[in-house]
């Protein structure tokens, strides 16, 4: 008797269906880490911005009594005041700093790999190392800063008492960043110039263009994708920052140098407040956002790929 | 061969969302986690470790330190039961254990130093309510600690400490200078004017060779505890207004700007700290609290003491209604985690700690007088090494206050009263700008 011949088993899955399970698997563990990490956090951080949730947890709702508290609050307003400034201070600075540091170090010299490391080492340095310095030569009474003012003829009674002076304190703070951060900031300036093709100077200089105008025709248009991506970088760091000036000045004297972040960590962290913290959390990330939204629709406007 | 690939890419896939979803699990459980070293909950009869969280001072070592001594003399006692001590540095004792309490972690016992401290491990619902268990095994605390356990009831009525020591701010001062001098040493009952002028006889030298006459840390502590030591007024007194602090401010800046004592910003920005300047001769005399003596002590026996020192009552404010011995302290308070995986032997040794005989003895030749030592005992606290035979007449008061009551606005106080303190200190606002803020930001916490 002849044997049916058995019929050809369909596949469980199609072939289609395969290719995306097997594109998916190869993403699938660094999304779960990013959901279990950051999504979902940040999910939660939403919720609880509505609740009144304390060390010792959930409280009930409270809808925008968060909202509502904060921005009566005197401490938030001066923190998002400080936190203005301090962006609007060390986001250009940084950014001219830092590109023309890169632009100086761009030469082939010899030893110029020296000096980019010098360049680059605050970055790398610890910062309560840095600040501990920093403090020593801003000491308003014993530091080299004044002490070279003062031998310069500034009276005493001028010269700024830094970190110990409710004017002075976020400057200063602003300077040791601008310090550190440049480091960081001309060596991708640095990768951005190596990527400009030789030929388009040569052809300029072949044209009779003096360097600032190639600098100001070829070398800032052919950057920025890289200034965007720099400009994109500090802003979100700028409202982020917390530890500089927790070890420079911890927010004071009083409140001059207090920033949004340090109003969330001691929101939540010390009076253990964590729906209030994550509404000014709430509030923090709007600013970065709407910051990086609106950036990105310039981009097409002054950014050439 | 093809399918075998994607078989293997499918496998591996699978493997990795298990590994990464197990992980998730871990760390989302209920039970507490541990800190590194320590065993999981034991079966009954075998040890049982326990961890107790403290801080070290800059003069002592893990085995000069009050628990690691009190942990040793509990495990001769009960062989089942071993401590894990976890240490930090002072300043940062506070938000560590809290941190470590919000998220889990193996803390079984811990003692807050400060009344705001205590508030937020009540308010976060963090310690064990030890009240009930007071009753429980009929300890008389009244009788035991005088009354002091009174000052820790919170709001419901419950108690969810006990008082291990209880330190007053004194005036330390260091003899030898004194005697250079030729100046008195400071004495009981002196109003804080007279020790003002006696401050301004021990300043001398110029530079890095200068001695200054006293010694103002950059807390505002030793400033506004002089307003607060009568009794009269509080830092969450109901009618809100810090213009009671005017005087003490005025004092400690005149002091500040004669130079008998080290400017604020210079002690804040070289972290300055009170036992260093002590030993080191820089400063003739100083207002601190009686935590500093198991500093000496501790440097006393490692040699680094090369004065004798004295101390004695903190001068008072005369001129605003204050008596001689009004005194100003804090309270060591221990505590229990209220989910502790041990909660009987946890109870059981803060009660040893805080009530025994035996670790009332180990507390005095620590150089801390414990709440619940009695008179006679006490004596041995001039037995340690380089103790001054009059030691015990600085903790002769004829009114004790804490620094801050208990208070649900205490942690919020605390932080506000920093801050305008480093404004005065500082020079940026006046002494009536910076106490009028301080009163508004009360009435806008309180949401007046």
């Amino acid at each position: 008797m002849r044997q049916a011949r058995p019929a050809a088993r369909r596949p469980l899955l199609s072939r289609r269906m395969k290719n995306y399970l097997i594109g998916y698997s190869f993403i699938l563990p660094n999304f779960i880490g990013f959901a279990v990490l950051t999504l979902i956090p940040s999910l939660v951080a939403i919720i609880m911005s509505f609740c009144d949730w304390t060390g010792a947890g959930f409280q009930g709702f409270v809808g925008l009594r968060n909202y509502i508290e904060m921005f009566g609050n005197s401490t938030f307003q001066i923190s998002i005041r400080n936190s203005l400034l301090y962006a609007l201070l060390t986001i250009p600075s940084i950014l001219v700093l830092s590109l023309a540091v890169a632009v100086v170090m761009n030469r082939p010299l010899k030893g110029i790999g020296i000096f980019r490391a010098i360049y680059f080492w605050p970055y790398v340095t610890a910062v309560v190392a840095l600040a501990a310095v920093w403090n020593m030569l801003f000491n308003p009474d014993m530091g080299v800063v004044n002490q070279f003012l003062g031998s310069l003829g500034l009276p005493t009674e001028y010269l700024p008492r830094w970190t110990a002076s409710t004017t002075w304190s976020l400057p200063t703070v602003i300077l040791a960043q601008i310090w550190k951060g440049t480091g960081y900031y001309m060596v991708i300036f640095l990768a951005g110039l190596q990527t400009i093709p030789r030929e388009l100077y040569e052809a300029a200089e072949v044209d009779g263009a003096s360097r600032w105008k190639s600098f100001v025709n070829i070398t800032i248009p052919m950057l920025t994708p890289t200034i965007f991506f720099v400009l994109i970088m500090l802003t979100i760091n700028a409202f982020q920052v917390y530890e500089i000036v927790q070890v420079m000045t911890a927010g004071g004297p009083g409140r001059s140098s207090f920033v949004i972040s340090m109003h969330i960590y001691r929101s939540a962290f010390v009076d253990n407040r964590f729906g209030y913290a994550s509404a000014v959390a709430m509030v923090l990330f709007v600013i970065v956002a709407a910051l990086t939204v609106i950036q990105f629709k310039g981009e097409k406007k002054w950014v050439t790929y | 061969m093809k399918h075998c690939k994607r078989l293997f890419g499918l496998a591996l896939a699978v493997c990795l969302l298990a590994g990464a979803l197990s992980g998730c699990a871990q760390s989302g459980g209920e039970a507490p986690q541990q800190s590194a070293g320590e065993t999981s909950a034991a079966p009954a009869g075998e040890q049982k470790e326990l961890v107790i969280a403290t801080y070290l001072t800059e003069a002592e070592g893990l085995e000069s330190n009050i628990w690691y001594k009190f942990s040793r003399a509990y495990e001769q006692e009960h062989p089942d039961i071993k401590f894990n001590i976890f240490t930090t540095d002072s300043t940062t004792y506070n938000d560590k254990i809290m941190t470590m309490l919000a998220g889990g972690d193996q803390v079984d016992v811990f003692w807050p130093h400060t009344i705001p401290m205590y508030v937020q491990f009540i308010r976060n619902q963090y310690v064990m309510d030890l009240g009930a268990l007071v009753e429980r095994d009929g300890m008389d605390i009244d009788s035991l600690y005088s009354g002091a356990a009174d000052a820790l009831k919170y709001s419901d009525g419950k108690l969810y400490g006990l008082p291990l020591g209880q330190n007053i701010w004194m005036l330390f001062y260091n003899q030898d200078l004194f005697d250079r001098q030729g100046v008195e040493y400071p004495v009981n009952g002196m109003t804080w004017e007279e020790y003002g002028e006696l401050m301004a006889s021990m300043t001398y030298g110029e530079g890095g060779e200068k001695v200054y006459g006293g010694f103002l840390q950059d807390w505002p502590a030793p400033v506004q505890n002089m307003g607060i030591a009568s009794g009269i007024h509080t830092f969450v007194d109901e009618a809100v207004d810090y213009s009671f602090l005017q005087h003490s401010y005025e004092l400690a800046l005149g002091w500040q700007e004669a130079g008998y004592v080290m400017d604020y910003s210079i002690i804040q920005a070289n972290s300055l700290r009170y036992h260093s300047l002590f030993i080191n001769q820089n400063i003739a005399s100083m207002y601190m609290g009686s935590w500093e003596i198991p500093n000496l002590i501790n440097s006393a026996e490692k040699g680094e003491l090369n004065f004798t020192w004295g101390a004695v009552q903190a001068p008072y404010n005369g001129t605003e209604g204050g008596v001689a011995g009004n005194a100003v302290g804090t309270m060591e308070i221990v505590c229990a985690n209220a989910k502790t995986s041990y909660p009987e032997e946890t109870w059981e040794f803060v009660k040893w700690v805080c009530s025994s005989d035996a670790s009332a003895e180990i507390a005095i030749a620590n150089g801390t007088v414990p709440v619940h030592v009695n008179e006679t005992s006490i004596q041995g606290l001039l037995e340690n090494k380089g103790v001054p035979e009059h030691l015990l007449q600085a903790y002769e008061k004829t009114s004790f206050v804490l620094e801050t009551p208990m208070h649900d606005d205490a942690s919020f106080v605390e932080e506000m009263l920093n801050e305008q303190h480093s404004l005065i200190m500082t020079g940026n606002a006046t002494i009536a700008e910076g106490l009028a803020e301080a009163t508004e930001r009360m009435k806008e916490h309180r949401g007046e």
